[in-house]
């Protein structure tokens, strides 16, 4: 099958959608920048602001002095996403692959079309008479690849298309302008002192010489003007935002018949997830109560899955930790966020265990509280209780690019750690510590300097033999701690480790070898 | 038995175990995971700890059974084994656990509000084959295990065929007897830890064994 792509393009799309809200401003001059601030740059005009002299790339400001009455508006990315999303989502009436360029262009696998639209034109007439209808100002292209449909939509008139047929894409853009490449200001000059206009006169520069002056990017850039884009089609695939609600015969006043009506809702959208070969990230349910109030109740996982038994779990957790002021007379199921459906093996131990522990985090995380789930990390310091730090734990996964940097920063500390005593105090004792912290308040009686008997924690005894002290002070940039450590053994052959924090001369149970 | 009958047996496990083969498996088939103490394995254990088992470590007070739990834990730590550590209350000191040569990157550390909470994050993690060994420290606390719980861990633990440990004193909260499959008592003996089985359902029960831990 012969490969073609449809492109879209709607020109001032962003400017569009403020106009649908705002009626009254079509036959004003308008721009459009990131903000309203009068250094933000205008990145959209309409044709009034063009013939007042309002330029692209402007400061509002320079706009403003340029045209006084002139409307600044601040552009609103999520609610044009929204809108292309939208757009985007009835185009699949013409292709089951469509992939957003940016908010206004749009590329539409166009491929195998043969049996519909014997002609490509009656394709790219049906798509803008289609985009027309939606009140969009619309121009197409279709060829043998993105970058080449683009140019062809680009050069278009409005609600018009131009057709580029497979394998005359080189020539096609031959003599187009060179400012159609994706350029930065400083290759275009570049380009426009070596008296290069056309894409044409570019594609027969050698490839050598292009990769000296322009880099990696320069043999991209000719790669597009040589009509050879090979980059694919990456479809948008659409969250699944789907909702359905139960009304119950008889008002829910327990936990398993929650459960048992959510699990049959959600038992049905997940399948129909699943045949769409999507998987449910979160899930939103909502339990309306007879007083007509509404508990939402958030369950999200790690990783996709379509096991409705994950979900009633978290809810069950969930439910537990609420008390419902009324019996429940509706329950209500959204899937909120899904992602492509991948199949893993599970198995106990093996190196996929990182990705199962995400998954179950979030379980975990519910019965124990966020920060209860740690991770020791081993750090330089004098003090027993200094010497480790327990950070909260997150998965590799979940963990952002900075956190990822920070923790091997931390895993490089630790390798350089372990040369350094495990306990620090006790050469002599086979035994591991058992660490109080923060330190219990203890009594001691000395005789000459030695131990003889501690009172701490409701117990008592004598001791029977002693080794140390040793020092350890530091913090001196702050608070200070200056103390003397002692191993002691009591005669029943407990083993503790006690110290005498200087100057206040109290003594402190560190901790126990056990 | 009747010809007939042992035929049709025979035949009806062959059917069960193409479909369920963890039906078959009976109660006292276990695959040992290794400690890495040689004389614990294989002098006082078949080879190591019975892998979907519940275990106990009892010990006075500096009796040495933390360091041994180390020990133990360092020896299943060696592979891609990860642990989770229940401590209730929290006296876990990783420097030590370190120097015994645990991997600290594959153990997490859990503080649970109760000895409940913690067995059933323990059943999840077991459930969902996260982990292959949960310890319970049980050191300083005289909380009620409930049965049910416990049950449910011990099934899990089953399926996952991993290892629960209990670590506890004499006088600390008890675990039911009749869940667990073997009790070591550990007692120090001057440079050396003696380990003595209590209760073995794999093993000899009263056996000793005289551990040299500075090596």
């Amino acid at each position: 099958m012969i490969k073609r792509i449809a492109c879209v393009i709607i020109p001032n799309f962003p400017l569009l959608i403020q106009f649908r809200n705002k009626p009254e401003l079509d036959k004003t001059p308008v721009v459009l920048a990131k903000s309203e601030s009068n250094r933000s740059k205008v990145l959209y005009m309409n044709i009034q602001a063009a013939n007042e002299g309002v330029d692209l790339g402007m400061t509002v400001i320079q706009a403003k002095n340029v045209c006084p009455e002139l409307c600044v508006l601040a552009r609103d990315p999520k609610k044009e996403q929204y809108s292309f999303d939208e757009l985007s989502r009835k185009l699949e009436r013409f292709s089951p692959f469509i992939e957003e360029a940016k908010p206004g262009i749009a590329y539409l696998d166009a491929s195998g079309f043969r049996r519909t639209y014997p002609q490509e034109r009656d394709l790219a007439e049906k798509l803008i008479s289609f985009i027309r209808l939606q009140g969009y100002p619309v121009k197409a292209g279709m060829a043998g690849n993105k970058f080449t449909s683009l140019v062809g939509a680009s050069i278009s008139e409005i609600y018009s298309y131009t057709i580029v047929p497979d394998g005359k894409e080189k020539e096609f853009l031959k003599s187009q302008s060179i400012q159609l490449l994706p350029l930065d200001q400083k290759t275009y000059e570049t380009l426009h002192r070596l008296g290069i206009k056309t894409l044409g006169q570019f594609a027969i520069l050698p490839d050598q010489e292009v990769v000296e002056r322009f880099g990696s990017e320069g043999l991209k850039l000719l790669k597009l003007a040589r009509g050879q884009d090979d980059e694919p089609l990456k479809p948008k695939i659409f969250d699944e935002e789907e909702s359905q609600a139960k009304d119950l015969d008889s008002p829910l006043e327990t936990q398993i018949g929650i459960l048992f009506y959510v699990n049959s809702i959600l038992e049905k959208q997940l399948s129909n997830l699943s045949g769409k070969g999507l998987a449910c990230e979160e899930a939103l349910v909502i339990l309306k109560t007879e007083n007509n109030k509404e508990i939402p109740i958030q369950l999200s996982v790690a990783k996709g899955t379509n096991k409705t038994k994950v979900f009633i779990d978290l809810l069950r957790f969930e439910l537990e930790k609420i008390t419902l002021p009324a019996p429940v007379k509706e329950v209500k199921v959204n899937i909120q966020r899904s992602s492509p459906l991948l199949s893993e093996q599970l198995s106990l131990c093996q190196k996929k265990e990182a990705s199962v522990l995400s998954q179950i985090f979030s379980q975990i995380k519910r019965i124990l509280g966020n920060g209860n789930i740690l991770s020791p990390q081993i750090v330089s310091s004098h003090k027993p209780e200094g010497k480790f730090k327990l950070v909260r734990y997150t998965h590799h996964k979940d963990r952002s690019p900075k956190e990822n940097r920070k923790n091997k920063k931390s895993d490089k500390r630790h390798i350089t750690d372990l040369s350094e005593s495990a306990f620090g105090f006790s050469q002599n004792s086979i035994l591991g510590l058992r660490l109080y912290n923060p330190p219990k308040p203890a009594t001691v009686r000395t005789e000459d300097g030695l131990v003889k008997f501690i009172i701490a924690d409701s117990w008592y005894g004598g001791v029977v033999r002693q080794r140390g002290p040793w020092e350890v002070s530091g913090g001196w940039w702050s608070e200070g701690y200056e103390r003397c450590y002692f191993e002691i053994e009591l005669s029943e052959g407990e083993q503790y480790l006690i110290f005498l924090e200087n100057p206040s001369k109290r003594w402190f149970l560190q901790g126990i070898f056990d | 038995m009747y010809p007939a009958i042992k035929t049709q047996i025979k035949q009806l496990q062959e059917q069960l175990a193409c479909k369920y083969p963890q039906t078959l498996i009976r109660w006292n088939e276990y695959v040992p995971i290794p400690t890495g103490i040689s004389p614990l394995d294989h002098e006082l254990l078949q080879g190591g700890f019975p892998s979907g088992h519940l275990i106990e470590i009892v010990g006075s007070k500096s009796s040495g059974k933390t360091t041994l739990l180390f020990k133990i834990l360092s020896g299943l730590n060696k592979k891609e084994n990860s642990i989770a550590y229940f401590g209730f209350p929290y006296t876990f000191y990783p420097p030590s656990a370190q120097g015994s040569g645990i991997d600290l990157k594959k153990l997490l550390v859990l503080r649970p509000k109760n000895i409940q909470f913690g067995l059933r994050a323990a059943e999840i993690l077991f459930r969902s084959r996260g982990i292959c060994v949960a310890v319970f420290d049980l050191v300083g606390t005289n909380d009620q295990i409930s049965k049910a719980l416990l049950l449910r861990l011990k099934r899990s633990v089953k399926q996952a065929s991993g290892i629960g440990i209990f670590l506890r004193e004499p006088d600390s909260t008890r675990v039911q007897r009749n869940q667990i499959a073997l009790c070591l008592k550990v007692e120090k003996l001057n440079q050396k830890l003696s380990v003595k089985t209590e209760k073995s359902l794999f093993g000899k029960e009263n056996q000793n064994v005289e551990l040299v831990l500075n090596d």
